[in-house]
């Protein structure tokens, strides 16, 4: 877990983030939001959460399981 | 920050990601079990003498595209994440026993672990923190810095960040909060913006406890900084906002690792089914300084109040009254020193179903240390109990 968030904080920085890394939330029992936000606490959220912003970072499409062009 | 998070951008970033060449320092507060066990963790899979087990960065895949085009590369090769090989160590802790002495002391590891990696533990010493007896009442350090304010404590530590980067050769540096929790503190005007909180270092207001002296530190420094325990540390405006303008990544708080990891999976199940809950009992037995710190009321305070906001937030009774209105959640902490830091929890879970159907989990772990369960133990047991609705 600690290895896990050095990693990606410093993938964060490099990726020009700043402030509050809510996607790094999969980690935390009170995880940081911005002011007004409900934290997540739901694990399986939070993993989408990080998956997502590590697509988006790289750039790549966002999944969200919709899947129906399988079955057009 | 609203509107900036990351899932309002519907459009790639425009910027590319630097490359993580050269070498990444990476510096814990805090020397003990979580930090000690980490270090030999990385440097035994360095000698290739055991598996990342547990950690996403090293062993999890990530689907791109559609399933049918089979893209899973591994998390590690699809984004640029630093290496094994380029991880360089150090730490700040209060008692002065290096990485091997301490990681001996907590009891996580087997000397069977440690052996393989004694020679590499005995070369992490401790640089001295800044530590203030008032915040975590029952540890007593001798290798503690001086200094007149706090600011001076800050600036200290900025020093170190600076010294340990060079000595190293790092290109860059992360830290990450691995230390005991400290005493309940509420953000006031001292953390409500950055001119208020750096004059309250200078008068050494005692609302600026040691964490956020090496938060402050950190974000001067230009280094990303990840708080594993529940102190507010970088959690109140003035830090939030420092963060923002240097460009530095914060996150927190508190390490999620074995009862309330298991909390965050059972209840989101739970709901999703829309069965409700009448009580959740959790206690804790651990022995070693983290225990004894929060033997402490005020520390358990920090940390209670971190473990039970979890249920509600995933529950929402106010939105779901019939199955989650005035649930009992109870979280116990003992003291308990023959455990030493391998902790152990133990939950019980009162469920109600179909027609108010009671039904009944009992779970044990052994939590937390090194980062997953070692070993689980559940037992339901779904019964009759009551058909009455609980109350």
């Amino acid at each position: 877990m600690v290895l896990d968030l050095a990693l990606f904080s410093d993938f964060a920085h490099r990726a020009g983030m700043k402030g509050i890394q809510e996607w790094l939330s999969f980690y935390y029992k009170s995880p940081m939001a911005a002011p007004g936000l409900q934290p997540e606490h739901d694990l399986f959220i939070q993993q989408t959460k990080l998956k997502n912003t590590l697509r988006h970072l790289m750039g790549e499409e966002q999944i969200t399981h919709l899947g129906l062009e399988y079955y057009a | 920050m609203p509107g900036s998070s990351p899932e309002n951008r519907t459009t790639p970033r425009s910027s590319k990601v630097q490359p993580a060449n050269g070498r990444l320092g990476i510096l814990t507060v805090g020397l003990g079990a979580v930090a000690t066990t980490f270090m030999a963790g990385v440097e035994s899979v360095r000698r290739g003498r055991s598996k990342p087990i547990g950690s996403l960065t090293q062993m999890a895949t990530i689907r791109l595209g559609k399933r049918t085009e089979n893209r899973t590369p591994l998390i590690k090769a699809f984004a640029p994440l630093a290496a094994l090989d380029d991880l360089v160590f150090g730490a700040w802790d209060p008692i002065a026993d290096d990485a091997l002495a301490a990681a001996r002391h907590a009891g996580v590891l087997d000397p069977r672990d440690l052996d393989p990696v004694a020679d590499f533990l005995s070369a992490i010493k401790p640089m001295p923190a800044v530590f203030d007896n008032k915040y975590v009442t029952r540890i007593n350090g001798q290798n503690v810095k001086k200094g007149k304010t706090r600011r001076d404590l800050a600036e200290q530590l900025r020093q170190d960040m600076r010294d340990f980067k060079a000595r190293h050769k790092c290109d860059r540096l992360v830290i990450v909060w691995c230390a005991s929790t400290e005493i309940f503190i509420k953000a006031g005007p001292q953390h409500a913006t950055i001119e208020q909180f750096e004059k309250a270092m200078e008068r050494n207001d005692e609302a600026i406890a040691p964490s956020m002296l090496y938060a402050y530190a950190a974000m001067m420094e230009g280094i990303p900084f990840c708080n594993g325990a529940p102190n507010l540390t970088v959690d109140f405006p003035a830090m939030v906002q420092l963060a923002n303008d240097r460009g530095v990544p914060i996150s927190g708080k508190d390490f999620k690792t074995g009862q309330t990891w298991m909390k965050t999976i059972i209840a989101p199940g739970l709901k999703a089914r829309m069965l409700g809950l009448a009580g959740w009992y959790s206690t804790n037995i651990l022995g070693n300084r983290d225990g004894e710190v929060l033997d402490d009321p005020a520390s358990f305070k920090t940390k209670e109040e971190s473990k039970l906001s979890v249920l509600h937030t995933i529950l929402q009774p106010e939105k779901y009254p019939d199955l989650y209105k005035d649930f009992s959640h109870v979280v116990r902490i003992n003291y308990y020193p023959p455990r030493g830091d391998n902790k152990e929890g133990w939950d019980n879970i009162d469920i109600f179903g179909w027609m108010a159907t009671r039904c009944r989990s009992r779970s044990t772990s052994s939590v937390a240390i090194p980062s997953w369960p070692r070993r689980w133990c559940w037992t339901w047991r779904c019964s009759r109990i009551s058909r009455t609705a609980p109350a």
